[in-house]
C-alpha cells in the first residue's frame, strides 16, 4: 500500500514537472517570441502605413499639387501628430540619410541636429546603424536604448523598424519597448504561474482527495480481508473439532470435504475423502444406497433431508441421525450438499432404556390399579356377608326360630376369618416387595425334605406317593422365599389330588442352559387349558366352594419374578393332573431386586 | 307366566351370599325358585343345557338372570356377551349383581347389553328389600315377550 502511494505521489509530481517544464520551458519561451515577432510584424506594419503617408505627399508633389517644401511641411505636421497604442503615446520618428532628424515628437530638441555622432547610454550610434541598415536593405530592425516615450529621465532598450523613402531622402521608424514587451510577458509570465499554483493546487486537492478514498477502500478492502481470514479460521476451528461428521458433497455424489470426526468411527483419514465419489468408499451396500437415495431426495425436492441409519464401525454399530442440505450458487442452483452425521447411540441405547422403563411402569400400573380393584372387591365381599347375617339373625329372633341363629353365626364367623385372612395374605403380599433378602446357596433336596416333613400329614392321609429326584441341584436364592413356592405347590398338588386311586406327586428338575427348572407333577383334577394363566392372579380361585383365597399362586409367581424365573402350569385337562414348573437362574445375582 | 313360578338364576361365586340371597327370595310372597351356580363356566353351561345342567327339566331356563360380575374361571362380562350373543339367551333379563362401582365395570356392562346393574346392598333388610323390588318389578310390573 506504501508503495501505491509512493508511486501515485510520485507519478504526480512527474506530472505536474512536466507541465512546468512545457508551460515555463517551452510554450512561454514560444510564446515570449511569438509576442516579439508580433509586436515586430505591428511596427513593421505601422512604419508601412506611415511610409504611405510620406508617399502620398510626395505624389502630390509630383503631381504638382504641393510643392516639395509644402508636401515635407504637410508630411512632418502630420507625423508629429500621428500616435497609437494603448494610450495613444507611441509615436513616429523620421530623421534623413545624413543622419539629421527631421521630426520626433518627443525629442524636440533634436529636430534638425545632425544625428552622425548621437550615441545611446551604451555608445551606440543608433541613427547611423538605421541608415546603414536603410542603405542595405531598404528598411530593417535595429535595437539600443531609448528614453521611454516622454519620459526623458528613463531610458530603456529599444527596438524600432525603420523604413528609407528614397524620393526625399528620408527614413521612417517606430518602436516598441521591449520594457513593455517583458512587461506584458510578464504579466502573462504571473498569470500563468497563477493559474500553474491554482491547477497544481487543485490537482493537489483531487490526488489527496483521491489518495485518501484509496486510502479507506484499502483499508476497509484489508480491513475486510483480514474479518474474512478470522471468520474462515472460526468456522474451520468450529467444523473441524465439532463432534458430529460434517461432510460437503457435490451433487455427483463426490466428496469435497470432510471433518475429522469420521476417523471416530471409520478407519479413514479425512483428508483421504476429498475428491472419491461415495462409490469408491468401502460401505456397506444399504448404507451407500440409502445415501444415494437420500442424496437424490435433496436434489430433487431443493429441500433438507434427515434419514437415521446404523453404521458398523470401529466403536461397534453406531446410529447417525444425519441431515443433508441442498446449497445453491447464485443462480439459486442446487450445487453442494451437506451433510451433517450426529452420532445418537447413546440417545438410541437410552430412549430405549426409557421406553421400557415407560412399559415396566405402566405395567405396574396397571398391575397396580388392577390389583386395587381386586382387593377392594375382595375385601368388600365378607362385609356384604355379614351385614347380611347379621340382619338374617335378627329375622331369625323375631320369627323365632333360633335352631338357625348358629349357622347364621357361623357364617359371619367365616366371612370374618376370611376377611382376616385376606388382610393377613395382603400384608404378605406387601412386604414381599419390601423385603430384599440376601441370596444364599440352597440345597434344594434339603428344602424339599423338610417341606414334605411339614406337610407329611396331609400326604398320610390322602394317601399320596411322594417320588423326589434322587439328585437335586444347589441354587443361589432366597431360601425363605423359595420354600414358600415349593409348599404352596405341593400343598396344591396335595389339595386337588382327587379321588385318584393312586395319587402321586412327582418332583424333578431339568438342568436348561442358564437355569435350573423345577417341576412338581401330579395325577390330580387337573386344570382346563384355558385356565392355565388365569390361576395366577391374585384372589383368583378356580373353585369357590374350595378353602383357601386365591392368593398363593400369586405370592409364588411375584417370588419367582424377584428371582429372574419364571413359573407356569402345564395340564392337559380335567383329570388329568397337572405340573406346575419354575425356573431358577444359574447365574443369580447378589440382591433380591425390589 | 304371571301366575307361574318365577325362575331365577343366580350367578354368585360367594356360597354364603348366595344362600343369604336365596334365603330372602324364599322369604319373598311370591313363588320363586332360584338355581344357584357358582362361576362362570358353570352359568354358560346351565344356560346352554351343557354337562350336569343337561336336564332342561331339572335346569330349566330362567325368567331373571342375577349376574356377579367377579367370578372363577370366565367373567361376569364374559358370560354377559355369551348371553346377549346368543338368540336363544338374549331375551332373558340380565341384572348384574356386584359389589363394584367402578365406572368402567358399569360402562362395560350396559355395553355389553346389560338390563340393569344394582350395587350389592349392605345389610339383611336392604338385601330383601332389593330382592322384593326385582321380583315385584320383573315378575309383575314389567312385561317380557313370549316365545
Amino acid at each position: 500500500m506504501k508503495n501505491i502511494l509512493i508511486r501515485i505521489t510520485l507519478l504526480t509530481a512527474i506530472v505536474i514537472t512536466l507541465f512546468l517544464t512545457v508551460i515555463f520551458g517551452i510554450m512561454l519561451p514560444a510564446f515570449e517570441k511569438n509576442i516579439y515577432d508580433q509586436k515586430k510584424e505591428m511596427i513593421s506594419e505601422l512604419t508601412n502605413s506611415a511610409w504611405n503617408i510620406l508617399a502620398k505627399f510626395e505624389a502630390d508633389e509630383k503631381k504638382g499639387l504641393l510643392t516639395r517644401d509644402q508636401a515635407q511641411k504637410a508630411v512632418i505636421a502630420q507625423i508629429h501628430s500621428l500616435h497609437y497604442g494603448n494610450k495613444m503615446k507611441d509615436y513616429f520618428w523620421i530623421n534623413d540619410m545624413h543622419p539629421k532628424m527631421i521630426i520626433h515628437p518627443y525629442r524636440i530638441d533634436l529636430n534638425g541636429k545632425d544625428l552622425s555622432d548621437f550615441k545611446d547610454p551604451e555608445g551606440k550610434k543608433l541613427f547611423v546603424e538605421m541608415v546603414e541598415t536603410v542603405k542595405k536593405d531598404g528598411a530593417g530592425f535595429v535595437d539600443y536604448m531609448w528614453q521611454l516615450r516622454e519620459e526623458e529621465n528613463k531610458v530603456v532598450p529599444k527596438i524600432s523598424y525603420v523604413k528609407g523613402f528614397a524620393p526625399w531622402g528620408w527614413i521612417i521608424g517606430t518602436g516598441i519597448y521591449i520594457y513593455d514587451v517583458q512587461d506584458e510577458i510578464k504579466r502573462i509570465k504571473r498569470n500563468l504561474i497563477q493559474i500553474s499554483i491554482i491547477i497544481i493546487l487543485l490537482s493537489t486537492v483531487v490526488l489527496v482527495y483521491l489518495m485518501l478514498e484509496y486510502m479507506r477502500t484499502e483499508l476497509g478492502r484489508a480491513n475486510a480481508v483480514e474479518a474474512l481470514k478470522y471468520s474462515e479460521k472460526k468456522y474451520r476451528t468450529l467444523v473441524e473439532n465439532n463432534n458430529d461428521v460434517i461432510m460437503r458433497l457435490d451433487n455427483k455424489s463426490r466428496v469435497l470435504y470432510s471433518n475429522p470426526s469420521i476417523e471416530k468411527y471409520a478407519e479413514i483419514k479425512a483428508e483421504s475423502l476429498s475428491g472419491k465419489n461415495l462409490k469408491e468408499l468401502e460401505l456397506p451396500v444399504e448404507l451407500r444406497q440409502f445415501f444415494e437415495n437420500a442424496i437424490k431426495k435433496v436434489i430433487d425436492t431443493n429441500q433438507k433431508y434427515g434419514l437415521e441409519s446404523t453404521m458398523p464401525g470401529k466403536t461397534g454399530e453406531t446410529v447417525f441421525n444425519w441431515l443433508l442440505y441442498p446449497e445453491f450458487d447464485e443462480s439459486e442452483t442446487n450445487t453442494h450438499i451437506l451433510c451433517i452425521g450426529r452420532d445418537i447411540t447413546e440417545i438410541k441405547h437410552k430412549e430405549k432404556i426409557i421406553r421400557q422403563q415407560v412399559k415396566e411402569l405402566e405395567e405396574k400400573n396397571a398391575e397396580l390399579e388392577s390389583f386395587n380393584y381386586t382387593v377392594s372387591h375382595e375385601l368388600k365381599s365378607p362385609i356384604i356377608t355379614m351385614q347380611g347375617y347379621l340382619g338374617l339373625v335378627n329375622e331369625h329372633i323375631k320369627q323365632g326360630k333360633s335352631e338357625r341363629i348358629v349357622s347364621d353365626i357361623k357364617k359371619m364367623e367365616n366371612a370374618a376369618n376370611k376377611m382376616y385372612g385376606l388382610l393377613e395374605c395382603l400384608l404378605k403380599l406387601s412386604r414381599l416387595g419390601k423385603i430384599t433378602g440376601l441370596f444364599e446357596k440352597i440345597q434344594m433336596k434339603e428344602l424339599i425334605n423338610e417341606t414334605i416333613e411339614l406337610l407329611n400329614s396331609n400326604i398320610k392321609k390322602a394317601n399320596i406317593k411322594i417320588n423326589i429326584l434322587s439328585d437335586m441341584p444347589e441354587i443361589k436364592a432366597d431360601r425363605q422365599r423359595i420354600r414358600e413356592v415349593v409348599q404352596n405347590l405341593i400343598e396344591n398338588a396335595i389339595k386337588y389330588i382327587g379321588t385318584q386311586t393312586e395319587p402321586e406327586i412327582k418332583i424333578g428338575f431339568t438342568k436348561e442352559e442358564n437355569e435350573h427348572c423345577f417341576y412338581i407333577k401330579d395325577n390330580g383334577i387337573g386344570i382346563e387349558k384355558a385356565y392355565l394363566e388365569k390361576i395366577f392372579n391374585l384372589f383368583e380361585k378356580l373353585n369357590p366352594r374350595s378353602d383357601g383365597n386365591g392368593i398363593g399362586l400369586a405370592v409364588s409367581k411375584k417370588i419367582i419374578d424377584y428371582h429372574g424365573g419364571r413359573i407356569w402350569a402345564e395340564s392337559e385337562g380335567k383329570n388329568k393332573g397337572c405340573a406346575f414348573y419354575f425356573t431358577i437362574p444359574i447365574i443369580a445375582v447378589e440382591k433380591i431386586k425390589i | 307366566m304371571k301366575n307361574n313360578v318365577f325362575k331365577v338364576l343366580l350367578i354368585e361365586d360367594n356360597i354364603d351370599q348366595a344362600e343369604l340371597i336365596i334365603e330372602c327370595f324364599e322369604g319373598n310372597n311370591t313363588p320363586c325358585k332360584i338355581f344357584h351356580v357358582v362361576d362362570g363356566e358353570e352359568a354358560i353351561n346351565y344356560l346352554l343345557a351343557k354337562e350336569e345342567f343337561s336336564d332342561r327339566e331339572k335346569h330349566p331356563l330362567p325368567d331373571l338372570i342375577l349376574l356377579d360380575l367377579k367370578l372363577p374361571k370366565i367373567s361376569g362380562i364374559e358370560v354377559l356377551k355369551n348371553i346377549k350373543n346368543d338368540p336363544e339367551l338374549i331375551l332373558i333379563p340380565v341384572i348384574i349383581f356386584t359389589s363394584s362401582q367402578d365406572e368402567k365395570d358399569l360402562e362395560l356392562a350396559y355395553l355389553n347389553h346389560a338390563n340393569s346393574y344394582v350395587v350389592k346392598p349392605l345389610g339383611y333388610d336392604s338385601l330383601s328389600n332389593f330382592i322384593h323390588m326385582i321380583v315385584g318389578y320383573w315378575k309383575k310390573l314389567n312385561t317380557t315377550p313370549q316365545k
